[in-house]
């Protein structure tokens, strides 16, 4: 009995905290995205809802050259994730094809991924630090995403990614990438990242993709070890 | 409530290590004159210290005075913390939260010489022998390959022993502690039947807690495989286990921090039980994790998997 | 030998022994890695450049008595480097590009980058204008 009420008050010393730690950073009620999720319809390929990829002439090219890499073998030189298990980054890492776990706490958004324990996280809340080592200078794969509250959905705004990831399993896309997503619950059991992409240099336009998830239950994920999964000769993604 | 004050292991073991039990003097003869400028007068026979053939400190087995005999561990570093902010998030009153994001506030410890009582850790032979091959293979310039460097999780201990932060999350059933380097996970189950904890054997091995009052308590067992416990490889068998015992401590007035108390049971490499202490500073503002992506480089088809160390002997 | 260009080149060693640095734990060598009376010079292609803070670290193609090899180079962070005007895009995959570097210690190829010029013309070297700017 002790012990329910002390889950109790620790739930509601949560939402109080959640709430408490910066007015915009906290979603209204009933638009939680913490929880367990999978995606839908499994695929290696960010789809535009409508027509192709728009690419331009000179990055179609680099598309191109990386389908006959990849019918060659050859995926050290252009998909670092499948050859190395590097982080997949954003918007690719939404197409894990394995679980994630979504958190709101202390003003940060975290994506745990079971594939390989990645990380992402959205800032919506935690101000600035100073950077005295040039961090911020320092391009990733996950890049840097700014978050904020539009009604009961989350935008977040990524920039600042490496050109060593790749948009899905062959899009290429450089330094100036732009990755727009809305998170929103379509229905209790149901999350819908509407994804927005832009590099002025790969695309003649933003292209926008949905992908959708289903709730999962609540589960502790195994350690996933790619590395280890590529060092015995097995694929990186075994699903 | 205690406020426990860690200790900095180096220049202590520097000091007890160097003292030479030739304190013994013996005073012959009559006592002469008082002496001046107020100088203690000893009665006739008495020494100024124990009696001669006393061991002076404590007695240190074959295998402590194999690893006292060891070149001492490097300098631990704290980078510079900035202060709080008037505005920042602080943890809440509730003992039984350790939500938030914590970093270590003391200097890091490259080798846990000691317990959190000052004793020397009680190493079997094959504790020391193991420990000393692995920290003279640094001094060599030839180190061994361990978890850390080839990218894989390096236990628990290890993961926590580092200048960098780590978030604690906590579910109904569980608590999950997401670490900055390595891109660490930390998974604790405080309900196995409700919430189980994978079959396989794990890196970080297998957690379960239980609150005791405001203390978290996490037993570690099941690793995968050996861990270091610190940098310079103070050791810890597969069949080793940790106890992990995590709380708040908060001073009136101040910020609380988090303490982990951990105690290291394994026959393989310890005569007995010991325990050691870390903690850990409140950093909200480092909530937001700098990207970690061994992988990158480790992964590399080019270069060899053991990233070019020596791989450690097995027994 | 320049003290300072030494302690510059071993802080980040240093630095990644003890784990303050957010790149690759790579076994805590010992502090003294390279060996600063010495740079040596290299051609060859960039394979990759990883970024971090506060070191970064190149891998260069080069040809070893006819024979295609690889070395690691470690400099600092992108910061550094936008002192003399170079940015991460500017160092292109494939790209013919000159080092020079302070030799690891240990004999292995590679070291603690100097100078590098790339096939754009934009050099960046350790100078002393960029020691004493600091990083």
């Amino acid at each position: 009995m002790t012990r329910r009420i002390a889950r109790l008050s620790l739930v509601g010393t949560m939402l109080g905290l959640a709430s408490m730690a910066c007015g915009q950073s906290a979603p209204p009620m009933g638009a939680n995205l913490e929880g367990v999720w999978k995606i839908a319809a499994p695929t290696t390929v960010l789809k535009p809802i409508a027509g192709a990829v728009p690419f331009t002439a000179e990055w179609r090219k680099a598309y191109e050259a990386n389908k006959t890499l990849r019918a060659q073998r050859k995926f050290d030189d252009y998909d670092i994730t499948l050859s190395r298990c590097s982080n997949p980054g954003v918007p690719r890492l939404a197409l894990t094809p394995m679980r994630f776990k979504i958190w709101n706490r202390q003003g940060v958004v975290t994506f745990d991924y079971e594939w390989n324990r990645a990380l992402r996280q959205i800032n919506v809340g935690v101000p600035p630090q100073p950077d005295l080592m040039g961090q911020g200078l320092v391009p990733t794969m996950t890049g840097k995403s700014k978050g904020h509250w539009e009604g009961d959905t989350l935008v977040s705004v990524m920039q600042g990614g490496s050109d060593r990831t790749l948009i899905d399993d062959l899009v290429p896309h450089g330094y100036d990438l732009k990755v727009t997503e809305r998170y929103r619950l379509v229905d209790a059991n149901t999350l819908e990242d509407r994804i927005t992409v832009e590099d002025p240099a790969f695309f003649k336009q933003p292209w926008t993709s949905v992908v959708t998830y289903k709730r999962q239950p609540d589960a502790i994920f195994a350690e996933d070890v790619c590395l280890d999964r590529i060092a015995a000769k097995q694929p990186a993604f075994s699903k | 409530m205690t406020t426990r004050i860690p200790f900095s292991v180096t220049p202590i073991a520097a000091l007890m290590l160097a003292v030479t039990p030739a304190l013994v003097q013996a005073q012959q003869g009559p006592p002469g004159p008082p002496p001046a400028g107020g100088q203690m007068q000893l009665p006739p026979g008495a020494s100024g210290g124990p009696p001669p053939g006393a061991p002076t400190g404590p007695v240190l087995t074959d295998a402590q005075k194999i690893v006292a005999d060891l070149p001492p561990p490097g300098p631990g570093l704290i980078p510079p913390r900035p202060p709080l902010p008037a505005d920042a998030v602080m943890p809440t009153a509730d003992p039984r939260d350790l939500q938030g994001t914590w970093v270590n506030n003391q200097p890091l410890q490259f080798r846990s010489q000691r317990d959190m009582y000052g004793a020397l850790a009680p190493y079997t032979m094959a504790g020391a022998k193991v420990l000393s091959r692995r920290v003279m293979s640094l001094k060599a310039g030839k180190p061994f390959i361990n978890a850390s460097a080839i990218c894989r999780p390096p236990g628990p201990q290890w993961q926590r022993d580092l200048n960098f932060p780590f978030s604690i999350i906590q579910d109904k059933d569980h608590v999950e502690v997401l670490f900055e380097e390595y891109h660490g996970r930390w998974y604790i189950s405080l309900d196995p039947q409700g919430v189980p904890l994978p079959m396989q054997k794990q890196y970080m091995g297998r957690s379960i807690g239980h609150w005791d009052g405001g203390t978290l308590v996490v037993e570690t067992t099941d690793f995968r495989q050996a861990i270091w416990l610190d940098v310079d490889g103070t050791p810890l068998s597969a069949n080793g286990k940790l106890i992990q015992r995590m709380r708040k401590v908060s001073d009136v007035g101040r910020v609380p921090f988090l303490e982990v108390v951990t105690t290291i049971v394994d026959p393989t490499y310890y005569t007995a039980p010991w325990t050691i202490v870390r903690t850990f500073g409140w950093a909200p503002h480092q909530a937001v994790f700098a990207e970690y992506n061994c992988e990158e480089q480790v992964g590399d088809p080019s270069v060899s998997a053991d990233a070019g160390l020596v791989p450690e002997p097995r027994d | 030998m320049n003290a300072l260009k030494a302690s510059r080149f071993l802080w980040p060693v240093l630095v990644a022994s003890v784990g303050v640095v957010a790149g690759p734990a790579i076994a805590h060598h010992s502090f003294a890695a390279y060996d600063m009376n010495q740079t040596v010079s290299a051609e060859g292609t960039l394979k990759e450049f990883r970024w971090g803070a506060p070191h970064s670290s190149m891998v260069l193609v080069y040809l070893d008595k006819g024979k295609e090899k690889q070395m690691s180079i470690v400099s600092g962070s992108p910061l550094m480097f936008s002192k003399q005007g170079l940015t991460p895009r500017d160092f292109k995959r494939g790209d013919k590009v000159k080092v020079t570097f302070h030799p690891n210690i240990s004999g292995q190829p590679g070291g603690a980058m100097a100078s590098v010029k790339l096939s754009s013309g934009k050099s960046f070297s350790d100078t002393e204008a960029a020691r004493a700017g600091g990083n």
